[in-house]
């Protein structure tokens, strides 16, 4: 108690808030320290240095990391923040595990958020967050800004969930948390959902509001939620609680009693996941999407355009229609709607029947004759070009670099 | 020639998210396809009194689905006992269970299969999208079924899994089954005492309510709302801004020189 | 001589009726139905000389072919045949009317002839085709030079009189062949279906499109192979005398989209006879090669069978073949039993369609959007919902359409307009089931049982005077196909409202001055429902030109978004709405006016540039004069 700043996690989420409209909207990048949140005794932070810890690096316009890709942020700056104080906790109340996924062993943004969330469980009870995490991560040097106070690092089997639960069930019984985090992803459920099984406590999947009092998860198909205390075990569903963006905590490291030799290792043998072929995988897994409109014409440009790029080909209703491009690959509320990071759309207005198939696209470049098309509206870069004159110039461009 | 594989598929009594009216889990269709592609046979595994829309199950190729009255109470010990009671098949003890993600109209956490598996003592995959037996058995060695697992971004992983054991499927398993009428109204849905003994597990007391939407945290946007526009650029100058753009954005891998 | 020519005539018929005997066998394979044969009979002449008539002569030279070919071939044969009794046989004015008569059959020949010369026409068949004129005007020559020969000696034959004889009996034996193997065995075929049709209610300008209910508990729901077809079914593929009109007006034929109604038809003749290539017409365009076996009992569909799986899905059921058969052949009962046991027994429906199946059944709608939201787009003009037992004048069915935003728009006039007339009126709201329209041409019974069910339920349980809707596909489910199952209502298209209020003095149009406007019948609006009047009249009122394409009314061509067409996903050689539109486009209209969303959809799809498409509500709209 002595002299450990207190921090208001209410201010700080209505710092982040954006407008004032009836439906509360968080950025999630926008540092909470306002000009009605500082008071004395309370901590200071840098909000550039945090916002750039997100940013990846590269191109005009900033953008920030997001998990899950690879790839992506791969050449994340490791931009260290300028020395501030450091948020020790040295004795403890209880402790909150998180367990990110890691992948490519940094966290990613769902992971962050879990450490996040961990967060609001440890500061209400005033404990400290544990990152438990597998040895020999090469870049954790961030998980001090995103919130772990210690870091629990174990030899964690990547290639057997069932030795990496029976690994996690007893770096957790060594630990004896109030809670444990995991983030509601593929790798995360699943490692929740065996550590729950295992172990016989309950488990509250895909938490979409977590507060110190209370947690609620959907349930019945959606169309109902359950609300209870923060349980003991709990997977995070993406994008739901705010990472962590006060001061850098300690993260150190703890020593954890090496886990037993699992019972029965070897049951599972997974290999590493191999990306997909971006010329064959459906459309609505593919990260980036390139598609072809009304303005394109020659389909075996297009098709090596695609190929260039690493994209999974798309097309508009009026291109399958005519048969140029298989129905497979149309976009839209009548095909197939997207989950892609980046859609390229060359020569497509963007009909409304078109652009609701882009619902959760993050980016989009459009290549059109028209000025005020749709898609130009919807886009981050848009060319106002024919796009038949601008494809063979990337396919020109694409072979250059390569040869 | 190798015997058909004896499979059970667990069927939950779903309600469909649009509707909220009564309708089989996606997933677990595709239990029954990836069941089918196995060459299985199939027995599907309901813990809870006979419903219609287990019906809607037999149209995607189940003819015969055991509900276990009364394993709605403790589901995981009912399953669990009915898959090793041998009750199942005449032919001999089973050797693969399937399911769904997760139900959709209950407590839909999808740790059912888990707990299920936990209590086979048998090995758990979850997110298989595909499934094969492995190729060169040995002659009387346990069978191992080589799975491919789903992973986001069209991401796979192969694992290979020794039989007997429970396999999770995903959304993104291609095996949907057509859905055959006749085969829905002729299918045969068997009661069976579910055989719990010894008190169900005290539920544990969560208050329910209508589902609230909530806003998601949204990913903080580049500056300004509209996006950059090249009005006429030369062609050259459009394809080097895009691929600049593509590359900053990281869907783009960097030249193959650098 | 005389009586050996009148011996060859009964002869003749002995034979035909040995042949008709087959192919009544090969009939009664298929499924039994319950025929009045009195009342069919007998409605036979009038059927046949008014009702097929009526078609027969769109194409004129067909009907001038057809009338001395067919009398005479037939009333030259029953006069010989008379000519049996001794006094007939002995007058010579008796051997004229018989010279007449093949004379008359002779000319016919020679324009039967002369259709397939100097080359058969895409639309006619080859094969027997060819020799048919031939062995027609064998028999005719061979018995006209007969009775002249017996005109000139009734009582005594001359030797010169073998030749003709020798002729009569070869052309005799060729018509034989025609009718056991050949196209001639429409006439018998043809005779029977008309007497047995399925839909007496379509003769003598009635309308009978609804169609049946299937009885869901027996053994084999659809068919799968020929016999699983009503006998009758049966009888009228083989009256089929490859005219080629169906194919002519079908769209997805236009199309290249894998279906030739004509071509259908003969398939299925072939799988009732074992199978075979027999066929020389214009095949299914497009269509993969199929092995051509068949059987009566053999399955009909499959790469492996008659037809192609695509030939089924490609069809719109929009009723043009069978607006322009003049056998009165029903093409889309056949298409719809195929896919009933297609959907039903088999599962085997395209993707898009397993997945718009799969969401009525799960969801109450195709599209799987929640029911509540159907109503979105009439938010704005808070129309009130009628609520279990509530009581209003009018119920407005907003149908699958109003899901759409720009179908929303013509609802949106359509309310407007309601309410300027005064009208009490409510709408379902989340109540509103899909009516099953899309589930019931797919041959998915079952589905459209559920839905319908449901829906039924719920338009009994509350009061209204009649039902509006400006969705012709619900129209005529709700008007004519309910009724089977126990819904029984005032049905009205929303132009037919219209069109009485603005008769009625209700809404008062000035016509605006508009480029030309044409107007595109949807199918279940004309063809299905006979609705073409009402329309064309609020046109009139409320635009300054009305032009009309080549195919209007009753023979309109479909916008291709019929009966699972779209969702089915054929591949064609060119698009069913950009052929529309063309026509469009050829007659100068810069408005295209529609009564369907299916049709705004479809027509709306079709790359610009393009005629306008306008909703009829939206254009009265904008033509109301408010006082």
């Amino acid at each position: 108690m002595t002299g450990r700043p207190r921090r208001d996690p209410r201010a700080e989420r209505a710092a982040r808030q954006v407008g004032a409209g009836a439906r509360p909207r968080f950025d999630l990048a926008q540092p909470p320290g306002g000009a009605g949140i500082g008071s004395s005794g309370r901590l200071r932070r840098d909000p550039r240095a945090e916002h750039a810890r997100l940013l990846v690096p590269g191109g005009d316009r900033p953008r920030l990391a997001r998990g899950g890709g690879a790839g992506i942020g791969a050449a994340r700056a490791a931009a260290p923040a300028p020395a501030v104080r450091v948020v020790r906790v040295d004795d403890p109340a209880c402790l909150v595990v998180a367990v990110p996924d890691l992948p490519d062993g940094r966290l990613d943004r769902l992971d962050r958020q879990v450490l996040g969330a961990a967060r609001v469980l440890a500061d209400a009870a005033s404990g400290a967050v544990v990152l438990l995490g597998g040895a020999g991560m090469p870049d954790l040097g961030d998980a001090g800004p995103a919130g772990a106070d210690r870091l629990a690092l174990v030899d964690l089997a990547a290639d057997d969930p069932d030795a990496r639960a029976a690994i996690v069930c007893a770096a957790l019984a060594a630990l004896s948390p109030r809670h444990v985090l995991f983030p509601d992803s593929d790798d995360g459920a699943d490692l929740a959902r065996r550590v729950a099984a295992r172990t016989g406590r309950g488990l509250m999947t895909g938490v979409e509001v977590l507060t110190a009092r209370q947690a609620i998860r959907p349930c019945r198909a959606g169309r109902c939620e359950q609300v209870s205390a923060p349980p003991a075990l709990l997977t995070l569903a993406a994008d739901r609680v705010a990472p962590y963006a006060g001061a850098v905590r300690e993260a150190r490291p703890l020593a954890v009693d090496p886990p037993p030799a699992p019972p029965m290792a070897g049951r599972i043998r997974a290999s590493a996941p191999r990306a997909a072929d971006p010329a064959t995988m459906t459309l609505a897994e593919a990260p980036f999407v390139v598609a072809a409109g009304n303005g394109v014409t020659d389909f075996a440009l297009f098709r090596s355009v695609v190929a260039g790029l690493h994209a999974t080909p798309g097309a508009s209703r009026v291109v399958c229609d005519a048969g140029s491009m298989p129905r497979a690959a149309q976009v839209g509320a009548s095909g197939t709607v997207l989950d892609a990071v980046c859609y390229l759309a060359f020569g497509i207005a963007g009909a409304p029947q078109h652009l609701q198939g882009l619902g959760r696209v993050e980016h989009v470049v459009a290549v059109n004759t028209d000025l005020h098309a749709a898609m130009v509206a919807r886009a981050g870069l848009s060319v106002i070009a024919d796009a038949q004159r601008v494809m063979p110039a990337i396919r020109d461009a694409l072979a250059a670099e390569g040869g | 020639m190798a015997t058909a594989m004896r499979a059970v598929v667990l069927l939950s009594a779903g309600i469909d998210p649009v509707s909220g009216r009564p309708a089989p889990v996606g997933t677990e269709i595709r239990a029954i396809g990836l069941a089918r592609a196995l060459g299985a046979r199939m027995v599907g595994l309901h813990a809870g009194p006979p419903a219609p829309v287990l019906r809607e199950y037999a149209g995607y190729g189940l003819a015969d689905i055991v509900c276990l009255d009364g394993g709605e109470a403790d589901p995981v010990a009912a399953l669990a006992g009915a898959i090793l009671s041998g009750a199942l098949f005449a032919e001999g003890p089973v050797e693969l269970v399937l399911a769904g993600r997760r139900a959709s109209g209950g407590a839909d956490s999808g740790l059912l299969p888990y707990a299920v598996a936990e209590r086979l003592g048998w090995p758990m995959v979850a997110d298989v999208a595909q499934a094969q037996r492995a190729g060169a058995q040995q002659a009387g060695a346990s069978p191992d079924l080589d799975l491919e697992q789903a992973r986001p971004r069209g991401a796979r992983r192969a694992a290979r899994v020794a039989l007997p054991c429970v396999v999770g499927v995903h959304d993104v398993a291609a095996c949907v089954p057509d859905f055959v009428f006749a085969q829905a109204r002729a299918a045969c849905l068997r009661a069976l005492p579910c055989g719990l003994d010894g008190p169900p597990p005290v539920a544990e007391a969560a208050e329910e309510r209508a589902y609230r939407r909530r806003p998601r945290l949204i990913a903080a946007a580049a500056q300004g709302t509209g996006g950059r526009v090249l009005v006429d650029p030369a062609p050259q100058d459009a394809a080097r801004a895009i691929i600049d753009h593509l590359r900053a954005l990281g869907v783009l891998p960097p030249p193959a020189g650098s | 001589m005389a009586l050996i020519v009148a011996c060859l005539a009964w002869g003749l018929v002995a034979c035909v009726l040995l042949a008709a005997l087959g192919l009544a066998r090969r009939w009664r394979r298929g499924r039994p139905v319950r025929v009045d044969w009195v009342a069919g009979l007998a409605a036979v002449p009038r059927r046949y000389l008014v009702d097929v008539h009526h078609v027969v002569e769109r194409r004129p030279e067909a009907a001038r072919m057809h009338v001395p070919a067919a009398g005479g071939l037939l009333g030259g044969s029953v006069a010989l045949m008379l000519a049996a009794l001794p006094a007939l046989r002995g007058s010579r004015a008796w051997w004229a009317v018989v010279a007449v008569l093949f004379a008359a059959a002779l000319w016919g020949a020679v324009l039967v002839r002369r259709r397939r010369r100097p080359a058969v026409p895409s639309f006619l068949s080859g094969g027997m085709f060819l020799w048919l004129p031939g062995a027609l005007g064998a028999y005719a020559g061979g018995a006209l030079l007969l009775a002249l020969g017996l005109l000139a000696a009734p009582d005594g034959g001359s030797p010169l009189l073998l030749a003709p004889l020798v002729l009569t009996v070869g052309g005799a034996v060729g018509l034989l062949v025609q009718f056991a193997r050949g196209p001639m065995r429409h006439a018998f075929a043809g005779t029977v279906w008309l007497a047995a049709h399925a839909r007496p209610g379509r003769f003598g300008g009635g309308r009978d499109t609804a169609l049946r209910p299937l009885d869901l508990d027996a053994a084999r729901l659809g068919a799968l192979a020929p016999s699983d077809f009503a006998w009758t079914a049966l009888a009228s593929f083989d009256a089929c005398i490859q005219c080629g009109r169906c194919e002519q007006a079908c769209p997805a034929f236009a199309a290249g989209q894998r279906l030739n109604p004509k071509a259908l038809v003969q398939d299925l003749v072939a799988a009732t006879r074992g199978g075979g290539a027999s066929y020389s017409g214009s095949p299914a365009p497009n269509a993969p090669p199929v092995a051509c076996r068949g059987g009566m009992d053999a399955p009909i569909i499959g790469a492996g069978a008659m037809i192609h799986p695509d030939t089924l899905w490609a069809c719109t059921t929009c009723r043009a073949c069978v607006e322009e058969c003049p056998m009165m052949i029903e093409h889309v009962d056949a298409i719809v039993d195929l896919r009933r046991g297609q959907t039903l027994m088999l599962g085997q429906v395209r993707p898009g369609a397993a997945q718009a199946l799969r969401r009525m059944r799960d969801s109450a709608e195709p599209g799987g959007r929640p029911l509540a939201a159907r109503a979105d787009a009439l938010a704005a003009l808070d129309v009130p919902v009628l609520p279990e037992g509530g009581e209003t004048d009018i119920l407005l069915w907003l149908g699958e359409g109003a899901f759409d935003l720009r179908h929303g728009r013509t609802l949106q006039a359509l309310v407007r307009l309601m309410r300027l007339a005064g009208l009490r009126f409510a709408i379902l709201g989340a109540a509103e089931p899909d009516c099953g329209d899309l589930a019931r041409r797919l041959g998915d019974e079952a589905t459209f049982r559920l839905l319908a069910d449901e829906a039924i339920a719920t338009l009994n349980a509350r009061r209204f005077q009649r039902i509006v809707t400006a969705d012709p596909h619900a129209l005529h489910v709700l008007r004519n196909e309910y009724p089977a199952l126990g819904g029984h209502w005032t049905v009205q298209h929303h132009t037919a409202l219209l069109d009485e209020l603005v008769t009625g003095g209700a809404l008062r149009l000035a016509p605006r001055d508009l480029p030309p406007v044409a107007y595109h019948d949807p199918c279940y609006l004309g063809r299905y429902n006979g609705e073409v009047a009402a329309p064309r009249r609020l046109l009139d009122a409320a635009c300054g030109t009305r032009v009309e394409m080549a195919r209007h009314g009753l023979r309109s061509m479909c916008c291709g978004g019929g009966g699972g067409n779209p969702i089915s996903d054929v591949d064609g050689a060119a698009r069913i709405p950009d052929l529309r539109m063309a026509q469009a486009g050829a007659v100068g209209a810069a408005i295209v006016a529609v009564g369907c969303p299916g049709c705004t959809a479809m027509l709306e799809g079709v790359p610009a540039p393009r005629p306008e498409v306008r909703d009829i509500a939206e254009l009265v709209l904008d033509a109301v004069v408010t006082a």
